[in-house]
């Protein structure tokens, strides 16, 4: 082999040496993991946020108070909802909570998993986002109501 | 002798021009390497200004979600997760004479707020609490915040979504 053709042969190998480390580099640097700050705080805050806002709200039943129409929900179901007496509390909840995702969360793009249920029971309400797909990571925001039958958990689950 | 002149001359010229084509292969390498890596850090400052932005619509949030001028309070004890709707009416009114003006303004810099009520089934009423855009060119990050909506009038909350966009020359 001539030394001119050794040269060229090295000179390749160090430019294969440089490439390759080139690619690890670069490769790191694409493949690292996207910074997820918006999603933590806007999926945790948004789903204790909107859980908080929802019970402290007026129902639009009669001017009671969300939270005090899911402690009737989960006792007696007491309170009607309609002039025809037909709509319980339960399903004023449910209407009226389906009516604020879909303009709400649904509409951000999120997928969520709203329950109401007592510890090892299923759920008295349960609504989901409009695929129903909420898998991967879940950020739930849960309060815990006092009610004569135990205390009712209410649950919300933010997906993306 | 003339003759091996000649001949030392074109190896000469040969290495030369092997030296020449090799130095073109690096400087070459070296452009394409200066423009992959260019590319890359465009790529990376564009996500850094991104994440920045993002960052900044979430302090946004939280900063106007216990200023004091909106925010609910029942005997100087603020209450969480709540707006005041008379303040924000308040607001609207006095955010747009000088030095309110231009205090707002320092406070939450190029950004559009709006208050969204829950007023009925499917019905919802907005107020504007703050509004200054670029003239042209500018992105946009959302932060959404559900907050209830205390009308002292009334004494009742609403739900509510405080909407907090942040804009960003582009």
């Amino acid at each position: 082999m001539r030394k001119g053709q050794t040269e060229v042969l090295g000179f390749a190998m160090v430019m294969l040496l440089v490439s390759v480390g080139m690619l690890f580099i670069v490769g790191f640097i694409i493949l690292r993991e996207p910074s997820d700050i918006k999603r933590v705080f806007t999926d945790k805050q948004l789903a204790v946020n909107m859980n908080d806002a929802l019970l402290s709200s007026t129902s639009g039943c009669k001017g009671i108070e969300f939270e005090r129409l899911i402690i009737d929900c989960a006792q007696y179901q007491e309170i009607l909802c309609d002039t025809s007496n037909t709509i319980s509390s339960c399903s004023h909840i449910e209407t009226a909570m389906r009516d604020i995702f879909t303009n709400t969360l649904e509409k951000w793009g999120k997928g969520y998993k709203y329950q109401i249920y007592f510890e090892g029971m299923d759920p008295m309400i349960h609504l989901n986002s409009g695929d129903g797909a909420c898998n991967g990571d879940l950020e739930p925001g849960i309060f815990y109501l006092p009610t004569t039958k135990g205390t009712v958990f209410v649950r919300l689950d933010i997906c993306e | 002798m003339s003759f091996n002149i000649l001949k030392t001359k074109k190896h000469g010229q040969v290495k030369m021009f092997e030296s020449i084509a090799m130095l073109l292969v690096f400087f070459f390498l070296i452009a394409i390497g200066l423009k992959f890596y260019g590319n890359i850090q465009i790529n990376s400052l564009e996500r850094t200004k991104e994440r920045f932005i993002t960052m900044d619509s979430i302090k946004m949030a939280i900063l106007l979600s216990n200023l004091p001028e909106v925010k609910c309070s029942i005997q100087n004890v603020q209450k969480g997760a709540c707006i005041d709707l008379y303040k924000v009416m308040a607001w609207e009114q006095v955010s747009q004479i000088e030095p309110a003006k231009s205090y707002y303004f320092n406070l939450l810099g190029h950004s559009t707020i709006v208050l969204e009520e829950r007023i009925g089934a499917d019905r919802w009423k907005s107020y504007l609490m703050h509004n200054k855009t670029f003239k042209e060119n500018y992105s946009t990050s959302v932060t959404p915040l559900p907050v209830a909506v205390w009308n002292p009038n009334l004494r009742r909350h609403n739900f509510g979504v405080l909407y907090v966009k942040v804009h960003s020359e582009t």
